[in-house]
């Protein structure tokens, strides 16, 4: 005799001995000795995929269509025959971009988008709810089966108890419970729930075991082996039909839809992407799972026609109305097997509450990073983003999230379960979770998947789906008007959900599967194709593309160029996780870089990126770029320089590739190499090159200086008018050699990029004219003439004033050098086209000797003057001048015949004439 | 890959209609006995494939350092 | 009679510092610019030391060196070379085309002076 309280008391016994497990795991875990750390846990951690939909519906379904509830595993051991290449590039990106989710994964792939992790999370839950929902079912039948021990009573028989009698009500709230205890314990839900996962692969053991306990005690007890029970259930002709094909309806359509629907099930339900992708300790573990997993399957599966033949043997469906999804429980009980009754309860229960403890684990994580915190963050009156403690914040979420979606399941039990069969809320379920795939699969294979593209898959598939399958399923329960699933929307024909744009002859999973697959995929490249990425985008993809080839995060690293401090840093990702574990966190990137963290110092790219991947472990990496940004003074990098690090990269890859392919020819790769070799040798030598001269030009006038210092100092008779000539040059060369360290610096200043450019609306007119003005004293001095010419309009051009200016001077100081005194003629003028703007300085000295005007703005080079010894000036000035120049999105050149003077030109980009100005200025 | 694709022609219209007979063979429906080999066969092959796989394989060499500096690069521009 | 130095180089702050200096303690001095007008230079009146920038236009310093050692005739000039390049390359480079001495720029006065009487033999 099985009385409530012998049934509570052991179920509720082996949920004690379930929190005791968690509890030795996650303890084992914070001690560092992890008990999950092998592929043989990793696999029966998988195992989560047989819910109680596999350990009493497959009987139920083989009852009714024979070998038809075998693609629902088939399917998966074909999948893991593509794990190796497949699974573990997912775990190497979600590794190392801190996947918390499914939602944050598709979300991070798209461009950190904060819309898509959400819409990927609302799919999740409303395509999941029934699969929880389902789970409470059976435990709440098997509970009511086992309650009437040892009288065969169906659920349907006895009365609808009270809610707050309602086994069910409790089974979920303590189920709440467990997850919470060991699901929500840290806040970074990428730090591994270990505890949790040693209580799920205990759970999958104790199923296996008592599925196998039935198989053998129906096939082996009360049948003296298979050949034995399938011949005398071949006797019986309504049994016969189960051993062929002819049992399974919908046929070989049905067949393949069901493979590929568990195929894509077992990858991207969030409960399996929970286990196998974000509690994933090593992804070596993969290799043996690769194949364990598929045999747990195969080996589960074994009993099942047995158990399903044996029952309609004994329980001939004339004379006992017992329902074949109870056949695992009933039979035993039959048997008046006491003990194996209550042990297949307990493998139920397990099966079960394992699902919906990942299951919930998977969607509380999602919902929380993926929907509430985007819109807490955007919402500013909550100031989320200065509150100083946010984790217990985030912590409340994630629980409450947890209780209502068990809550929800419930509710959905309660209202709807009772109509459905256990196994189409299952596959229900999986159609929901197919959507997924096309974006995952196609984002980790094809760069070009875009944001856009994935949006309009994704949404329009999931319409599809709650349209063909989701909605009739309510209208069957009678919650919607039933009239639309027979008559079509709106009554036209064309939009019958199970017979969409009159499609027939699938049945109603097939058929679902097909139309959202198509216009998901359809959508996803379509869009993709015609869509343009942005830069963040771009660059997601290509980490995600190429996971196996970036080793680390060093372009990433770049994308931000703002600048903070570590200890800002530090106090947001504290606020999130709390001070110690941030403190934490950052002793360990300290030490793996073997850098000191100054506090105060601001931190290095490499750092922001490592801090915003620790929080999107905790809040997701849409929301952790929006808290990151918000302590990075100044913005991340423009979108050009984007591009050039992802030119550079592409070019790197394909630059490697193509060396990968010439190693074979072993010829062919040593000249490269050699090549290569001479240009970083080239590369050595000119900036060898580079720091002699400098010296050397820094050494010139030293020389003069200390020369002519020594000679007055060891000299005190020296006559007045030498004393004073010398003490001139002295004064002279100090002059030179300041100038040449200014322009040395600014030169290095301008490449290093560390110039802060002020870039405004300028008239290059005006920047002539004080060019002129500031000239003239040395033309004067040089009695050289100097002449403008200037158009009548402004030439406004967006440019740096003070640096264009310094253009002009440079340009015209060097004529007034090289001219003669009194002949000396300069000429500026200043010509403006359609969208250029030319400026010219024309002078009539000596000339540049052709071959040499393409070096005269190279570093240091000089004209030899063949009247003077030596020319004026650094040999930096035209440098600096071209770099400017260039700068502003222009060019300079000379034209220069020997004898007849040069003229130096430059062209900038004209922004708007004065006259387009005023028109648009109207237009305001 | 091609192991995959064996397995879905195998498990599939028209090479699995040939078992759908419904025909005993040992006593044991010929249907069962065929799906369930042919799943316990494609679980040993993919087994020993997949141990056999090398780790590095699938791996490229690590970016080049050279090129990702870009102040070099610019200082020459 | 007073010898003769030639003085290249091609800063004329330099070669009035070094002028200055040799007429002091009582040298004679010619000066030339560049490589070319050194040659010249020491074909119109053999120096007895020359005191030779390596950086020179039109043929440097090294070339000319060069150039007076392949003559018999001139084999007994003194050479001292000035750089301001003060590499050890430079120095070998100098030393092994026949210069008899190597100073870097800036140099102390003293310094070349008490070189240049010690080679012509006047620092008694």
């Amino acid at each position: 005799m099985l009385r409530d309280s012998v049934i509570l008391l052991v179920g509720f016994a082996y949920l004690g001995v379930l929190f005791g497990i968690a509890y030795f795991g996650d303890k084992r875990a914070d001690a560092h000795r992890s008990i999950i750390s092998n592929p043989y846990i990793f696999t029966l951690s998988i195992a989560v995929y047989c819910t109680a939909w596999t350990f009493y519906g497959s009987v139920g379904r083989a009852a009714n269509s024979g070998v038809g509830f075998l693609p629902i595993y088939l399917g998966p051991t074909l999948m893991a025959a593509l794990w190796w290449f497949l699974l573990r590039k997912i775990i190497r990106i979600a590794k190392t971009q801190r996947i918390t989710s499914i939602a944050d994964f598709i979300g991070s792939r798209y461009g950190k988008s904060a819309m898509l992790g959400g819409l990927v999370a609302v799919i999740a839950v409303v395509g999941i709810m029934p699969y929880i929902s389902l789970q409470l079912k059976a435990i709440s039948t098997s509970y009511i089966v086992l309650q009437n021990y040892p009288d065969l009573v169906m659920p349907y028989e006895s009365s609808a108890s009270a809610l707050w009698e309602d086994t069910t009500l409790y089974v979920a709230l303590l189920l709440a419970a467990f997850t919470i205890l060991f699901g929500t314990r840290h806040i970074d839900a990428t730090e591994r729930h270990e505890g949790m996962v040693a209580a799920i692969a205990f759970e999958s053991l104790v199923k296996l075991l008592a599925f196998l306990a039935v198989g053998v005690f129906v096939t082996f007890g009360l049948f003296s082996g298979p050949a034995d029970l399938f011949t005398r259930a071949a006797a019986v002709p309504e049994l016969a039909s189960l051993m062929s094909f002819e049992g399974m309806s919908g046929g070989y359509a049905s067949w393949l839809s069901l493979t590929f629907l568990s195929m894509m099930a077992i990858m991207f339900l969030p409960r399996q992407f929970q286990v196998a992708v974000v509690e994933n300790v090593n992804e070596d573990h993969i290799r043996k799972a690769a194949w364990l997993f598929p045999l747990y399957l195969l080996i589960i599966n074994l009993f099942v026609l047995p158990i399903a033949l044996g029952g309609h043997l004994l329980f001939p469906s004339h004379t006992f109305s017992v329902d074949p999804d109870t056949y695992v429980l009933t039979v035993p009980m039959a048997e008046r097997q006491e003990g194996l009754t209550l042990f297949v309860f307990l493998g139920g229960l397990s099966a079960a509450t394992g699902m919906v403890i990942v299951a919930t684990i998977a969607l509380s994580t999602m919902v929380c990073n993926d929907l509430v915190m985007p819109v807490l963050l955007r919402i500013k009156a909550l100031a989320l983003t200065e509150r100083k403690d946010v984790s217990s914040l985030l912590l409340g979420i994630r629980r409450g999230t947890i209780i209502v979606v068990l809550l929800l399941g419930y509710l959905y039990f309660r209202l709807i379960g009772e109509s459905y069969a256990l196994v189409t809320i299952g596959l229900v379920s999986f159609a929901a979770a197919a959507q997924f795939a096309p974006a995952i699969l196609l984002g980790i294979f094809w760069k070009g998947a875009s944001r856009r593209g994935a949006m309009a898959g994704l949404s329009t598939g999931f319409v599809v789906w709650a349209y063909t399958l989701l909605l009739p399923g309510f209208a069957k329960s009678g919650w919607l008007p039933v009239d639309f699933v027979e008559q079509g929307l709106f009554g036209i024909e064309l939009l019958k959900p199970y017979a969409l744009f009159g499609l027939t002859g699938l049945d109603p999973i097939a058929h679902a599967v097909f139309w959202s697959m198509l216009v998901n995929v359809g959508l996803l490249i379509g869009v993709s194709l015609f869509s343009r990425q942005s830069a963040i985008e771009q660059i997601q993809a290509a980490f995600f593309v190429d996971a196996f080839r970036t080793s680390n995060q060093e372009g990433q690293a770049r994308f931000w160029h703002g600048s903070t401090t570590v200890s800002d840093l530090k106090g947001l990702v504290g606020r999130f996780m709390g001070a110690a574990r941030a403190n934490a966190e950052f002793a360990t990137y300290a030490r793996r870089r073997g850098v000191d963290l100054d506090e105060q110092g601001s931190a290095d790219p490499g750092l922001v990126n490592f801090a915003e991947r620790v929080l999107a472990g905790a809040i997701g990496a849409a929301s952790a770029r929006v808290m990151v940004s918000s302590v990075v003074k100044g913005e991340a990098l423009s979108i050009e320089g984007v591009m050039q690090i992802l030119d550079e990269t592409s070019q790197v890859m394909e630059y490697s590739r193509q060396l990968e392919q010439k190693s074979r020819e072993l010829e062919a790769a040593t000249a490269e190499l050699r090549a290569a070799n001479k240009r970083l040798q080239e590369l050595d030598r000119m900036k060898d090159e580079f720091v002699s001269t400098v010296s050397h030009e820094l050494r010139t006038p030293l020389t003069s200086i200390r020369a002519f210092s020594e000679i007055l100092r060891s000299d005190p008779d020296l006559p007045k008018h030498k004393r004073q000539e010398f003490l001139e040059i002295v004064v002279k060369e100090t002059e030179r050699l300041t100038r040449l360290i200014n322009q040395v610096l600014d030169l290095a200043k301008i490449e290093a990029r560390h110039v802060e450019w002020h870039m405004e609306d300028v008239d290059l007119r005006q920047i002539i004219e004080d060019a002129v003005a500031a000239v003239s004293q040395l033309f004067n001095e040089r009695k050289v003439a100097l002449k403008s010419q200037l158009p009548p309009v402004a030439a406004i051009v967006n440019a740096d004033r003070d640096r264009m200016i310094q253009v002009v001077i440079n340009l015209l100081s060097n004529a007034a050098k090289f001219c003669e005194p009194k002949l000396g003629r300069v000429e500026v003028s200043l010509v403006a086209n359609q969208d250029k703007l030319r400026v010219a300085v024309v002078d009539n000295g000596p000339g540049i000797p052709s071959d040499q005007a393409k070096h005269i703005f190279e570093k240091f080079h000089q004209v030899a003057d063949q009247q003077m010894s030596k020319p004026r000036g650094t040999g930096l000035g035209l440098a600096i001048t071209k770099l400017i120049v260039e700068h502003h999105g222009g060019k300079i050149w000379v034209e220069s015949t020997l004898g007849q003077g040069s003229k130096f030109l430059f062209l900038l980009p004209a922004l708007q004439t004065i006259a387009a100005r005023a028109a648009s200025s109207r237009n305001h | 890959m091609g192991l995959v694709l064996v397995g879905v022609l195998a498990l599939n219209y028209p090479l699995l209609s040939i078992f759908a007979s419904g025909a005993l063979l040992f006593g044991i429906p010929v249907l069962y006995l065929y799906l369930f080999l042919f799943w316990a066969g494609f679980i040993a092959v993919a087994g020993l494939m997949i141990e056999a796989e090398d780790i590095d394989e699938a791996e490229a060499p690590a970016l080049p350092t050279t090129l990702t500096d870009t102040t070099e690069r610019d200082a020459q521009g | 009679m007073a010898k003769n130095i030639l003085l290249v180089d091609d800063e004329p702050n330099i070669v009035l510092s070094l002028e200055f200096l040799m007429k002091r303690v009582g040298y004679g001095v010619q000066i030339a610019a560049d490589g070319d007008a050194a040659l010249e230079a020491v074909k119109q009146q053999r120096p007895d030391l020359i005191l030779l920038d390596v950086s020179l236009p039109k043929r440097d310093g090294f070339n000319v060196c060069q150039t007076i050692r392949a003559n018999p005739e001139w084999n007994d000039i003194r050479i001292i070379m000035l750089t301001a390049k003060g590499r050890d390359v430079e120095y070998e480079k100098g030393l092994a085309l026949g210069a008899d001495d190597y100073v870097t720029k800036p140099f102390a006065t003293q310094e070349v002076v008490d070189k240049v009487r010690a080679m012509l033999g006047d620092d008694t």
